[in-house]
C-alpha cells in the first residue's frame, strides 16, 4: 500500500501510521496549497462500538521545507484530546448526533494546531471539533454536513479538517503482494492464471484524515506567492510524520497512564511506497523513526530498486531492456529523492538541490489543471505526481511504471523502455464517491451501516 | 508538557505517574553529583524505569525486567527531580 502497516513496529500502532501524504495546489482556491495526511488504514466503517478516533498521546505533524536543505522550515503540530459526557453508558452516542455539540454524542474528539517557523512557535486553535464516524442513519443521518461543520477557518488564514474520511488510495493489494502479481497480466507471470480485472480492497473502508489549507504565502521562503516555475523558491519539500513520547506508565490500578521524554518518531511520510517499497525490511523501522535529511543512507535502494529487478524474474522474456539495465537509476533518484532538475521535463522542475530526502516536492508556481490527468507528469500532466500528489493521482501505476523503466529515458535518451513498462498497471480506478471537489477533498467516509454491503 | 512543567506538576501531585529513565538508582548522598552527558549506548532490551509518583512523600516506584517496587525514598526522588529540572523539553 501506499504507507499503509508498511513498516513492521507501526503496523502494529495503526494510529499513528501514516498512510498516505498529499500536497497540491487547490484547484479551488489556487492561491492556497492543500496538504493531507491520513491516519489509521484499514478502517471498516462498522467499526464500534469504539468507533476510530486519533490517538491522544501521538503529536502529528506536517513538515515543510521552503529551502531545499531537507529541513522542515514550518511544522504544523496537531495534538488530539477525547472528552467523554457520560462515562457509564457503553455507547458512543446514544441518540442521532445533529450536531458537533449535539449532547447524544458522547466521544467526541478535540485538536490544538501549532505553527512553527522561523518566528518561533504559535498556537493557532485549540478546542477544535473532529466530526464524529460515520456510523449509519439513526446515529449521523446527515453526515456530510455534519462534517462540514468540522471545517475550521483559522483566523492566521489556514483551514483544517481533522476526521474520518473515505480513503482515496486505491491499489490491488490482494494481488501485489502475491508475489508481485498484476492481476491484467497475471497471465504472463512466472505463475500464471488467467487474466482478470484488478480488486481494490480500500474501495469500502475508511481512513483518519488531517487536512491543512495554507495561503502559499505562508509557506515560501519569502513570503511571496510565485509565478515562474523555474524558480527555486516555488518548490515546496513535504512530509508528514507521527511521534509518541518515549515512556508511557500504564497504572491500571488507578486507571492511569502517564508519559514522559522527548517526542520520539515512529512513522514518517512523503512520496508514496518509498518505505513500502524502496525501504527493505530490515531497515523500514529505522526510517520510519529518521529524517528526510539521512535519506542518503537509502540512496542506493533507489539507484537500485529491488522491484526492477524482480519484474524481469516474474514475468519471464516481458522485461528484457529492464533486465539489461544496470546502471543506477538515476531518474527514479531525480523523481523521488531530488526533484526533477530543469531541462528533463519541458516547463517543470521541482529541484530541491543535491540533498537526497524523501518529500513529495511542489512546484506551486503551476496552477491546477483543468483536465487533471492520473498520471499526472507521466500523462503529460505538471500539476500531477510526482509534482506533489492529487487525491485521485494514480500513483501506484506512476511508479510501477517508472520502475519498470519508462522514465529511465529522461536521463538517458538511448535507453529503450520495454514496450510493458508503458502498459504497467494493477488495473484499479478509484471509483464513484472516493473524493469531493472542495476542501478536504477525500469524500464522505463510508457509513458502518451500509459497508460492507450484502 | 515540558520538564519545567513536569516538575511543576509533579510537586503538587498526589498520583502523578510522569516516568524518568534513569541509569541507575542509588543513594544520592553516596553518589557524586550528577554528571550530563551524551548517550552512547543503545536502551537496553528490559530498561530499568523510575517513575516518580508523590514529591511530597518521596513515593517513586522502580520497574525492572518483569517486576516493579515502590520506594518511600526521600533523597532519590530529590535527586530525580533535580535531574529532571536540568532537563530540557526536545522538539
Amino acid at each position: 500500500m501506499s504507507s499503509h502497516r508498511e513498516a513492521p513496529e507501526i503496523s502494529k500502532d495503526p494510529v499513528a501510521d501514516n498512510t498516505d501524504v498529499y500536497a497540491f495546489v487547490s484547484p479551488d482556491r489556487p492561491d492556497t496549497v492543500t496538504i493531507i495526511t491520513n491516519y489509521i488504514p484499514l478502517e471498516g466503517p462498522a467499526g464500534g462500538p469504539n468507533f476510530f478516533e486519533f490517538g491522544d498521546d501521538v503529536r502529528y505533524s506536517i513538515y515543510i521545507d521552503n529551502d531545499g536543505d531537507a529541513k522542515p522550515d514550518v511544522v504544523y503540530q496537531f495534538s488530539f484530546e477525547s472528552r467523554l459526557r457520560n462515562p457509564n453508558t457503553f455507547l458512543y452516542n446514544t441518540g442521532p448526533i445533529g450536531s458537533l455539540s449535539d449532547p447524544n454524542w458522547n466521544r467526541r474528539q478535540f485538536y490544538s494546531i501549532r505553527r512553527k517557523d522561523r518566528h518561533g512557535t504559535k498556537t493557532l486553535g485549540s478546542g477544535l471539533a473532529s466530526p464524529p464516524c460515520n456510523i449509519g442513519p439513526r446515529s449521523t443521518p446527515h453526515y456530510p454536513s455534519l462534517a462540514q461543520a468540522a471545517v475550521h477557518h483559522l483566523p492566521s488564514g489556514e483551514t483544517v479538517f481533522a476526521g474520518q474520511r473515505n480513503d482515496g488510495f486505491f491499489v490491488d493489494l490482494g494481488s501485489i503482494f502475491d508475489l508481485g502479481d498484476l492481476r491484467p497480466f497475471q497471465n504472463l507471470h512466472l505463475i500464471p492464471t488467467p487474466a482478470a480485472p484488478g480488486v481494490d480492497p480500500l474501495k469500502d473502508l475508511n481512513v483518519h484524515t488531517i487536512a491543512i489549507q495554507v495561503p502559499i504565502r505562508q509557506l515560501t521562503r519569502d513570503g511571496s506567492k510565485p509565478t515562474n516555475q523555474a524558480s527555486a523558491k516555488a518548490v515546496l519539500g513535504i512530509w508528514g510524520g507521527a511521534s509518541r513520547r518515549r515512556v508511557k506508565v500504564i497504572d491500571a490500578a488507578n486507571d492511569a497512564r502517564g508519559e514522559s521524554g522527548p517526542w520520539v518518531q515512529v512513522s514518517r511520510l512523503g512520496n508514496p511506497l518509498f518505505n513500502e517499497v524502496i525501504v527493505p525490511l530490515g531497515k523500514k523501522d529505522r526510517w520510519n523513526g529518521s529524517n528526510p535529511v539521512g535519506d542518503w543512507a537509502y540512496a542506493a535502494n533507489v539507484e537500485h530498486p529491488e522491484l526492477a529487478k524482480l519484474l524481469p524474474v516474474l514475468y519471464p522474456g516481458v522485461f528484457p531492456n529492464l533486465a539489461g539495465l544496470s546502471a543506477a537509476r538515476a531518474d527514479l533518484v531525480a523523481i523521488l529523492l531530488t526533484g526533477l532538475p530543469p531541462g528533463i521535463v519541458p516547463g517543470f522542475q521541482n529541484y530541491t538541490g543535491k540533498t537526497p530526502a524523501d518529500m513529495l516536492r511542489l512546484n506551486v508556481a503551476i496552477p491546477p489543471a483543468a483536465n487533471p490527468k492520473p498520471l499526472g507528469i507521466l500523462g503529460g500532466d505538471l500539476a500531477g505526481y510526482p509534482n506533489g500528489r492529487r487525491v485521485a493521482d494514480d500513483v501506484v501505476t506512476i511508479e510501477l511504471r517508472a520502475i519498470a523503466g519508462a522514465t529511465y529515458p529522461l536521463v538517458n535518451p538511448g535507453y529503450t523502455p520495454d514496450g510493458a513498462a508503458s502498459l504497467v498497471t494493477d488495473g484499479v480506478n478509484p471509483g464513484p464517491g472516493r473524493y469531493q471537489s472542495t476542501f478536504p477533498y477525500l469524500g464522505t467516509p463510508h457509513s458502518g451501516f451500509d459497508t460492507p454491503s450484502s | 508538557m515540558n520538564r519545567r512543567n513536569f516538575v511543576k506538576k509533579a510537586g503538587t501531585a498526589v498520583t502523578g505517574a510522569a516516568a524518568l529513565g534513569v541509569a541507575g538508582a542509588a543513594s544520592a548522598n553516596a553518589e557524586p553529583e550528577a554528571e550530563v552527558t551524551e548517550p552512547s549506548a543503545a536502551v537496553p532490551s528490559e530498561t530499568l524505569v523510575a517513575y516518580v509518583r508523590d514529591v511530597d512523600t518521596g513515593e517513586v516506584t522502580v520497574a525492572s525486567g518483569t517486576g516493579e517496587t515502590t520506594y518511600r525514598d526521600k533523597a532519590l526522588v530529590k535527586r530525580l527531580v533535580k535531574a529532571a529540572r536540568s532537563s530540557e523539553e526536545v522538539v
